[in-house]
C-alpha cells in the first residue's frame, strides 16, 4: 500500500504546481473582471514629429528603413467603424499626420478617435503608395506584394514593439482647408503636411473637370471583372468597364450585394431604362457586358471548332449564361471616387468603399443636381457642399488628385455636433496655433457630413 | 488459425472426460459477490484437474452448484461470471465425499467498469460542419465487445466503423437515442456509474426483449431501484487525461421486505488534465430512485436523475499550430483572464431525466411493462461571438508564420519580417500568452471603450447555443411465450420531441449591452438595415430599432425543432433444440419540422405577410423567393413537414454446439428517417428542407461463431453491410463564392464489410490468459454525393454552370496517376483510391495477458491501430475544385484536391492492476490502476477535418490550395486510479 502511494505521489509530480493550479481555476468558478486598461505615457521617449519623420523619405520608390532611434506620437483621426478605411491608421500632430499601414480590421476597437498613440519607428520603414507617405514594415521579397514599398505591420509581435497606446483624448476637430491650401499641397507633393489630416473641405460641387471626356463630364467608372482572380485579369474578354454616363452612379460605393442585382437584373446592360432607377448605366461604351461575353463566347466557338466542332445557336445561349453567372457569382463590392471641383477648379475625389456600411447609400440630389429620388417632379441645381474627413493625396498617371475619405457615414445624423478648426486659423506653414475654435457646421437633413451650402429646394436644416 | 486448432483440441480433449466412469464424490458450494454478498446466478464453473476440464456446471439464482460424479483427486475449479473477474480455487476430493466450499465469492471486473461516457475529451467541431462522437460498446458477455469497448476507446474506434448513431441505447427499455441527431446520449448520466450498472447489451445485429434493434448493437440500461447493487459505496478516482478527481457514493436497499426498494447515488468530478490545458470537469450527478414490488406480479419503479455540470472542451488546430508551440496537445480555446484560466467554449448541461416504469409479471410465460419517460431541461455550449471586431481566436490563420511566408511562391506570401515575428510567438507560447491564447483582458477592454448610444456596446460576447430538449416517450413492451419453443416479443414507442434551439447572450464581457443583428448580413447588405435584423418584428414594432441585448437575452436564432415518431415492433423467436431462429420486424413513421420564433429579416416570410408587413409599418420588404422552388423562404412560423415511414426486417437464425459453441446469423433490411439535423438545410435561419431529402436504407447480414467454455472464450464474425441515400448539411464559409454558404449532400452510400475476432486462451500458468481482439474492415463510400450549394445570407443557389446540383465526383475515390521520371503526375490513371469513413481505424489489434490470484489482478497488452482517415470536406471534391481558377483540370489538381489523408498506424501499450482487501468480513478496499499509452506516444492522431477554406489568389492563377486540415490528438502516457470502500 505504501509503494502504491508513494507511485501515485510521482505520477502528481510530474505535474507541476502552475499547472495544478491553472487547471483548478475554472473549476473553481469564473475569474475576475480584468482592471481597466492602462495607458502608457512615452512621452518622455517622443524625439521626432511626425513631418520630421516623414521628412526623411527623401527619394521616390526609395523605402527608408528607419535606422536611428525615433519615437513618435500622434492622435488617431481615422475610424474604420465605417467600413471606409481599411487595415490603415492615421494619426495626426501639430506637425502633419501620418498613415500608420497596422494591417488589423476593425482597428477602432483598439485605437479611438483622439487616443494618443506613440510609435517606435526605429525598425520600420517609410514608403510612398500613390502620393501618400506610409509607416510599414519592409515589404515582401517577391509575389504580389512586392510592388509595394512597405507592408502592413500586421503580426501582434510587431504591433505590440512598435505601437503603445496612449490616454484617451477628445477626439480631434477637422480643420477647415481652403481651396488654395489643397492646391498648393498638391504642388508641393508627398510632403505637404496637410496629407493625412483630418479636414473640412467647403464648397466643393459635384462634377469634375470639363473637357476632361469627349462623352460625359462626370469620370465615375469602375471595373468589373468576369474572374478577379484571372492569370490574365485586364484581358479584354475578363475586365468590363463601365463609366458613369449621365450623372447615373449616383451612390458613394456599390457593395457587393446590389452590384450582383444590377448583374441579376441586367441593369448593367445596354437599353437599361437607369433613370427610373437611380443606378447605373454604361453608355461609355455600347454595351461593355455584352459585348465581353460575345468576346468569350466567341473564344468558346473558336476552340470547339479546333476541335471539330461547330456550336449551334442553343450552344452558344448556353455558354452565354455560362459566362454571365461566372460573373454574377464574381462580382465584388466597387470602391467608387466620386469626384467635386472647388471654386479654383481643383478637383477633389470622394473616395468610398464598397465595403463601407454606408456604400450603397445615394448621394443627395440636392448635391448631385438631378431629380429628386423621391419625387422627380423637383430637379436641383448643383449645389456646393462641405465636406470632412482624411485628407490624402492620391497620383496617377492621370494626375495628382486630393482625396477626401469620410471616418463616418455621411448619411447618418450626427451623435453630436462636430466642428472645425475654420482656415483663418491655419496659418501659412500649416502648423495649428494652439486653441482651437469652433464653428458649427450647418447640415442637411439625413446628410450631416455634407453641407449643402444656400440651397432653396427646402431640404437644409 | 494456431488457436483455432488448439482450441478444437481442448473441445475434443473435454468430450472424452464424458466417456469416464462415473464415481460418487463431488464439490458443492455457492458463488457469491464479494462485494454484496448477494448470490451470483448463471456462473460458469469448470473443473480442471491439470489442463484438462473435466467437468462443468452452472449457479442457480440461489448462487449454489453441484458438480458430483468425481472420483478422488486435485482439482481446479474455475468461475466465471458477467461483471466479475475470473476465479481459479484448488479442490481436493477425498473418500467419495461431496466437498462443500461453502461461498465462493467474486470481485468486480474493476478495470472496465470505472467507464463512464467520458472516455475521451469533447471535442469542439462546432466551427467545422463535422461532428464527432466516440462509439463506445461494452458487451461483458462479448469477449471483442469487452476489449474493444473500453481499450479502443482512446483512439475512437467504431465498432464496423458505423457511426455512433447507428448504435441504439436504452434507458429502462426506452430508446433514447437523440430524437436530433441520433447520437448515444451516454452523457446523460455520466458519473452515475453504481445506478446504471446493470445493462443488457447485445452484439451486432442480435435481438433482445426490448427492441429487434438494427445492426450496431444495443444497450439497455435498467436504471430502475432494485437494479442498483445492494449496500454503501464510496469511491475515489483520479486520472490524468480526463477530471483530476472524481467523487461517488451510492446506497441502495435492495428489495426490503416490504416491496420497497431504494437507491441513490451521487458524484462529482471535478478539475483538469495533464494533457490538454484548459479542458476541465465541474460535473455533479445525482440520481434517486425508488421500486415498489406489489406482489410477484407488479412492480412500480420511479426514478429521476441528472448530471448537471459543465466542462470546458478541446479544440483541433492545424499541424503548424502544433509543431510551432511543440505539442500537438495544444489547446486554443482558452485564454487568461486576469491571470486564470478561462475557457471560451464550455458545454454547461443540466438535464433531467424523470420515469415511471410499471412491469406486469403475472407468469414466466407473460409479462408487460409500459415506461413514461421525459427529458427536460438545457444543454449549451459557449463559444464567443463578436460584431465587427477583430477574430479572436489565437490560432487564427491570419497569425500564423505561414500566412507571411510559405516556400511555394505561387501562395504570393514573402514576407520574412513578419514570418519570424510571428513564428518568435509561436516558438514560445509561455513568453506570449496573449498571443497564443485568448486574450480576454483586451475583449474586456474593448467593450468597455466602445462607448455608444446606450453605453458600452460589447463587441465581443460569450454566447451560450442551447440546445433545451422537451422529450416524452411512452413505450410499451410485452414478451409472451404461448408455446415451450416460441416466444414472442413486442410493442411501441411513441416520441413527442420539442427542442428549443436558440442563442443566448452568456456574458458581456464588461459590455453593458449588444444588439440582435447578424453580423454576415451586415456586411453585404449594410444598407438595407431591416434585412440585419435577426428579429425582424420587434425592430418593426420598435420604429427600426434592433432590440438591446443583455445577459441571459435570447439572440440570433430562436426555433423549435419538433420530432414526432411511432413505432411499432414485434419479435417472434422459435427454439428447437439447439436450434433457434427468430424473425423480427417494425413499422413506423417519423414527422420533422421546424418551427422559427422569430422573423429573420433576410427571410421575411411569403408574399402575402410582406404584404401585411408594409401595409401595417409603411416598409418596403420584398420576399425572397427560393429559385429552386419558387416558393418564398420563411424563417418565421411552420416549415414544410418532412414526414417518412420507416420499419426494418430481421432474421436471426443461432445453433449451438454442445452448449460451449454457438454459431450465428443475421440479416436485416432497415428504412429509417433522416434526422432532424440532415432534414433542413439551414435550420438556425430559415425553414428550407433539405432538396432530395430520402429515407435512409440499409441491408446489413453477419455470420459467427462464438465458444465459451475450458477457459476458452472467443467469437468470430464477418460481417457486410450497406446503406445507402444518407444526407449530410454542412455550413461553411467559401472562399470561391466570398460568401458563408450551406452545403447539401445528397445520395452518400456506404460500404462496410469485415472481421471481428476477440479470443481468450488459457495458458499453461495458473490463472494467465492470453486475450485479445482483431477488427479488420473496411467503411468506404460507394457513391458519388450530388451537392447542392446556397448562399446562406440569401438562400440563393449556386450556379456552377446553369446547374445547382452537380456531383462531388472524387467522394468515393480518387484517381492514382503514373508519374512521370521527375514524380510528377501523368496524365495516365495507374489506380484509383477509395476513400473511407473518417477517423476510426479500420484495422485493429490487440494481444495481452491476463492473470489474476488472491483478489489481484493483472492485465497487459498492446495495441495496433492502422487504416484510419481523415473527415473530407466535400467541396474539395468537386470538379469546380478541381479545375482551379483558370477552370482547366490537370491531374497535379486531382491528387492534390482529393487524395484522402490517411493516418500514422499506431501501436499502444497499456498496463493495468487491481487489488481488492476484506476487512473484518465486512468491508472491502480495493484499487485499480490503469496506465495507458506507456511509450507515451503523443502523435496519434485520433480525428479532424478538412477545412472547407481554399486560398484562391494564387500567383499564377492556375490551383486553389487547401486550408490545412485540423487534428486532435491522443493523450501521452496517462493512468486512471480508482480506490473504492464498500460496505
Amino acid at each position: 500500500m505504501k509503494k502504491l502511494f508513494i507511485a501515485f505521489a510521482a505520477l502528481a509530480a510530474l505535474v507541476s504546481c502552475q499547472s495544478l493550479i491553472e487547471e483548478w481555476q475554472p473549476v473553481l468558478g469564473s475569474p475576475k473582471e480584468p482592471a481597466e486598461e492602462e495607458f502608457v505615457n512615452y512621452d518622455s521617449r517622443v524625439t521626432h514629429t511626425i513631418a520630421q519623420l516623414k521628412a526623411m523619405y527623401t527619394t521616390s520608390k526609395t523605402p527608408v528603413k528607419i535606422e536611428e532611434p525615433v519615437w513618435i506620437k500622434g492622435q488617431v483621426v481615422s475610424s474604420d467603424r465605417t467600413g471606409n478605411v481599411y487595415r490603415e491608421l492615421y494619426i495626426q500632430d501639430e506637425s502633419g499626420a501620418l498613415d500608420v499601414k497596422v494591417g488589423r480590421s476593425s482597428m477602432y476597437s483598439d485605437y479611438h478617435l483622439g487616443q494618443w498613440i506613440y510609435i517606435y519607428a526605429t525598425g520600420l520603414t517609410l514608403g510612398e503608395y500613390d502620393g501618400t507617405l506610409q509607416l510599414g514594415v519592409k515589404s515582401d521579397t517577391s509575389g504580389p506584394n512586392a510592388d509595394y514599398e512597405v507592408a502592413y505591420i500586421d503580426t501582434q509581435l510587431l504591433i505590440d514593439s512598435h505601437i503603445f497606446k496612449g490616454k484617451l483624448d477628445e477626439r480631434i476637430l477637422p480643420i477647415e482647408v481652403t481651396p488654395e491650401q489643397i492646391k498648393a499641397a498638391v504642388t508641393e507633393g508627398r510632403q505637404s503636411p496637410l496629407w493625412g489630416r483630418y479636414v473640412c473641405v467647403k464648397d466643393l460641387t459635384y462634377g469634375c473637370k470639363k473637357g476632361y471626356y469627349t462623352h460625359v463630364d462626370e469620370k465615375v467608372f469602375f471595373f468589373i471583372y468576369k474572374d478577379p482572380n484571372a492569370k490574365d485579369k485586364k484581358a479584354s474578354s475578363n475586365r468590363f468597364f463601365f463609366s458613369d454616363g449621365t450623372y447615373s452612379i449616383t451612390r458613394w460605393a456599390i457593395t457587393k450585394a446590389r452590384m450582383t442585382t444590377f448583374l441579376k437584373e441586367g441593369r448593367l446592360d445596354a437599353g437599361f431604362d437607369w433613370a427610373a432607377d437611380g443606378g447605373l448605366r454604361s453608355d461609355r461604351y455600347d454595351d461593355p457586358l455584352g459585348e465581353g461575353i460575345e468576346l468569350n463566347v466567341k473564344a468558346y466557338a473558336e476552340e470547339q471548332a479546333s476541335w471539330g466542332h461547330t456550336l449551334t445557336n442553343d450552344e452558344k445561349e448556353a455558354y452565354r449564361k455560362t459566362v454571365r453567372d461566372e460573373i454574377i457569382r464574381n462580382a465584388g463590392a466597387q470602391s467608387l471616387s466620386q469626384y467635386f471641383l472647388l471654386p479654383n477648379n481643383q478637383e477633389v475625389a470622394i473616395r468610398s468603399s464598397g465595403y463601407g456600411r454606408f456604400a450603397d447609400k445615394q448621394i443627395p440630389a440636392a448635391i448631385l443636381g438631378r431629380k429628386d429620388y423621391d419625387n422627380p417632379s423637383i430637379e436641383y441645381e448643383h449645389n456646393p457642399v462641405c465636406v470632412i474627413g482624411l485628407l490624402s493625396l492620391y497620383t496617377a498617371s492621370s494626375g495628382d488628385t486630393p482625396q477626401v475619405t469620410f471616418i463616418e457615414d455621411p448619411c447618418e445624423p450626427l451623435e453630436k455636433e462636430i466642428a472645425y478648426v475654420p482656415a483663418s486659423d491655419v496659418n501659412a506653414d500649416y502648423t495649428l496655433k494652439e486653441g482651437y475654435s469652433t464653428v458649427k457646421v450647418k447640415r442637411v437633413l439625413s446628410y450631416d457630413r455634407m453641407d449643402v451650402n444656400g440651397t432653396d429646394h427646402g431640404r437644409v436644416e | 488459425m494456431r488457436k483455432l486448432i488448439l482450441i478444437i483440441a481442448a473441445l475434443l480433449a473435454s468430450t472424452s472426460i464424458f466417456a469416464q466412469e462415473e464415481p460418487t464424490g463431488g464439490v458443492k458450494g455457492t458463488v457469491i459477490s464479494r462485494n454484496d454478498r448477494q448470490p451470483v446466478e448463471n456462473a460458469k464453473l469448470i473443473l480442471y484437474q491439470g489442463a484438462a476440464p473435466v467437468a462443468y456446471a452452472t449457479s442457480a439464482a440461489d448462487g449454489t452448484f453441484l458438480i458430483e460424479n468425481l472420483p478422488d483427486g486435485m482439482y481446479s475449479l474455475v468461475i466465471d461470471a458477467p461483471d466479475y473477474l475470473e476465479q481459479q480455487v484448488g479442490v481436493t476430493v477425498n473418500d467419495g465425499y461431496v466437498k462443500n466450499m461453502f461461498n465462493l465469492s467474486l470481485s468486480g471486473a474493476q478495470k472496465a467498469e470505472e467507464l463512464d461516457d467520458a472516455v475521451s475529451n469533447e471535442f469542439d467541431m462546432d466551427d467545422s460542419g463535422f461532428n464527432d462522437n466516440s462509439s463506445v460498446l461494452f458487451d461483458s458477455n462479448d469477449i471483442f465487445s469487452n476489449i474493444v469497448g473500453y481499450g479502443f476507446s482512446s483512439v475512437r474506434f467504431k465498432q464496423r466503423g458505423y457511426n455512433s448513431e447507428t448504435q441504439e441505447v436504452y434507458l429502462a427499455g426506452v430508446k433514447l437515442n437523440d430524437a436530433l441527431t441520433g447520437y448515444g446520449p451516454f452523457s446523460l448520466w455520466s458519473g452515475l456509474n453504481e445506478a446504471m450498472r446493470t445493462k443488457d447489451t447485445s452484439v451486432g445485429m442480435d435481438a433482445t426483449d426490448y427492441t429487434i434493434g438494427g445492426y450496431n448493437g444495443t444497450t439497455n440500461i435498467d436504471g430502475t431501484a432494485s437494479a442498483v447493487r445492494k449496500g454503501l459505496r464510496g469511491s475515489v478516482l483520479t486520472n490524468s487525461t480526463l477530471y483530476r478527481l472524481r467523487l461517488m457514493a451510492s446506497y441502495a436497499t435492495g428489495v426490503m421486505d416490504n416491496g420497497w426498494a431504494f437507491a441513490a447515488n451521487v458524484s462529482a468530478r471535478l478539475g483538469g488534465n495533464d494533457w490538454i490545458d484548459g479542458v476541465y470537469y465541474r460535473s455533479f450527478a445525482y440520481y434517486l430512485a425508488a421500486d415498489k414490488y406489489f406482489g410477484d406480479a407488479h412492480k412500480l419503479s420511479a426514478v429521476f436523475f441528472a448530471t448537471p455540470g459543465e466542462r470546458g472542451a478541446q479544440n483541433a488546430s492545424t499541424q503548424e499550430v502544433y509543431d510551432l508551440v511543440g505539442t500537438n496537445m495544444y489547446n486554443s480555446n482558452w485564454g487568461y483572464q486576469n491571470g486564470q484560466v478561462r475557457n471560451a467554449r464550455v458545454r454547461k448541461t443540466h438535464e433531467p431525466i424523470a420515469l415511471l416504469k410499471y412491469e406486469f409479471t403475472p407468469s414466466d410465460e407473460f409479462s408487460l411493462a409500459a415506461t413514461l419517460l421525459y427529458r427536460f431541461g438545457t444543454n449549451g455550449y459557449t463559444a464567443l461571438d463578436w460584431y465587427d471586431a477583430l477574430d479572436p481566436r489565437p490560432d487564427y490563420y491570419r497569425n500564423l508564420p505561414s500566412y507571411f511566408y510559405m516556400t511555394n511562391s505561387d501562395y504570393g506570401r514573402a514576407n520574412f519580417v513578419k514570418y519570424a515575428a510571428a513564428k518568435e510567438v509561436w516558438e514560445h507560447p509561455a513568453d506570449y500568452p496573449n498571443a497564443t491564447h485568448i486574450n480576454w483582458d483586451r475583449l474586456y477592454n474593448v467593450n468597455r471603450q466602445n462607448i455608444e448610444t446606450y453605453g458600452a456596446r460589447s463587441k465581443y460576447v460569450q454566447e451560450e447555443r442551447h440546445v433545451d430538449q422537451n422529450d416524452l416517450n411512452f413505450k410499451l413492451d410485452g414478451k409472451w411465450r404461448p408455446l415451450e419453443w416460441m416466444t414472442l416479443v413486442g410493442g411501441g414507442q411513441l416520441r413527442y420531441n420539442r427542442t428549443h434551439y436558440y442563442k443566448q447572450v452568456a456574458d458581456l464581457l464588461g459590455g453593458s449591452y449588444y444588439l440582435d443583428i447578424d453580423n454576415f448580413a451586415e456586411r453585404e447588405f449594410g444598407s438595407e438595415a431591416y434585412k440585419l435584423q435577426n428579429d425582424l418584428d420587434y425592430y418593426l414594432v420598435n420604429n427600426g430599432t434592433a432590440r438591446i441585448l443583455k445577459e441571459g437575452d435570447h439572440y440570433g436564432y430562436d426555433y423549435m425543432a419538433n420530432v414526432r415518431s411511432l413505432n411499432i415492433w414485434g419479435n417472434m423467436k422459435m427454439v428447437f433444440g439447439n436450434f433457434s431462429a427468430s424473425f423480427g420486424g417494425r413499422i413506423g413513421v417519423t414527422g420533422l419540422w421546424r418551427e422559427g420564433l422569430v422573423r429573420k429579416g433576410l427571410f421575411p416570410g411569403t408574399q402575402a405577410e410582406i404584404t401585411e408587413i408594409n401595409k401595417t409599418y409603411g416598409t418596403t420588404i420584398q420576399p425572397v423567393i427560393d429559385p429552386m422552388t419558387g416558393q418564398a423562404v420563411t424563417s418565421y412560423g411552420f416549415s414544410r413537414p418532412v414526414v417518412k415511414p420507416t420499419g426494418a426486417v430481421k432474421a436471426n437464425l443461432n445453433y449451438v454446439i454442445k452448449g460451449n459453441m454457438r454459431v450465428y446469423a443475421n440479416v436485416g433490411y432497415f428504412r429509417d428517417a433522416p434526422t432532424f439535423n440532415q432534414a433542413f438545410v439551414s435550420a438556425r435561419t430559415r425553414n428550407t428542407v433539405t432538396p432530395g431529402l430520402t429515407s435512409i436504407k440499409s441491408f446489413s447480414t453477419d455470420v459467427n461463431w462464438q465458444y465459451s467454455g475450458n477457459g476458452y472464450n472467443a467469437r468470430l464474425s464477418a460481417y457486410y453491410t450497406k446503406i445507402w441515400d444518407q444526407s449530410k448539411v454542412m455550413s461553411a464559409y467559401d472562399d470561391i463564392q466570398n460568401a458563408f454558404s450551406n452545403y447539401v449532400l445528397t445520395g452518400i452510400d456506404e460500404r462496410h464489410y469485415g472481421l471481428e475476432l476477440g479470443y481468450k486462451v488459457p495458458t499453461p500458468v495458473q490463472n494467465l490468459f492470453v486475450q485479445g481482439a482483431v477488427a479488420a474492415g473496411r467503411a468506404e463510400y460507394i457513391s458519388t454525393p450530388m451537392m447542392t450549394q446556397t448562399i446562406d445570407n440569401s438562400a440563393e443557389p449556386v450556379s456552377f454552370g446553369g446547374k445547382y446540383t452537380i456531383p462531388v465526383s472524387y467522394w468515393a475515390m480518387s484517381p492514382v496517376y503514373v508519374k512521370d521520371e521527375y514524380g510528377n503526375p501523368t496524365e495516365e490513371i495507374e489506380r484509383y483510391q477509395r476513400h473511407y469513413l473518417p477517423a476510426a481505424p479500420q484495422i485493429a489489434a490487440s494481444v495481452g495477458l491476463n492473470y489474476s490470484i488472491n483478489y489481484w489482478f493483472f492485465e497487459a497488452d498492446c495495441q495496433y491501430f492502422g487504416e484510419s482517415y481523415l473527415d473530407m470536406n466535400p467541396l474539395y471534391r468537386t470538379d469546380y475544385a478541381t479545375a482551379g481558377p483558370d477552370g482547366i483540370v490537370t491531374p497535379t489538381e486531382v491528387e492534390y484536391m482529393t487524395t484522402q489523408e490517411k493516418f500514422d498506424p499506431v501501436f499502444l501499450m497499456n498496463l493495468s492492476v487491481g487489488k481488492s482487501w476484506f476487512i473484518q468480513y465486512k468491508y472491502q478496499l480495493g484499487f485499480s490502476l490503469n496506465a495507458r499509452n506507456l511509450l507515451n506516444n503523443t502523435s496519434v492522431k485520433t480525428g479532424g477535418y478538412e477545412q472547407t477554406r481554399m486560398v484562391d489568389n494564387t500567383v499564377s492563377k492556375e490551383k486553389y490550395y487547401k486550408f490545412d486540415p485540423k487534428y486532435f490528438y491522443m493523450s501521452g502516457f496517462n493512468y486512471m486510479l480508482n480506490i473504492y470502500f464498500r460496505f
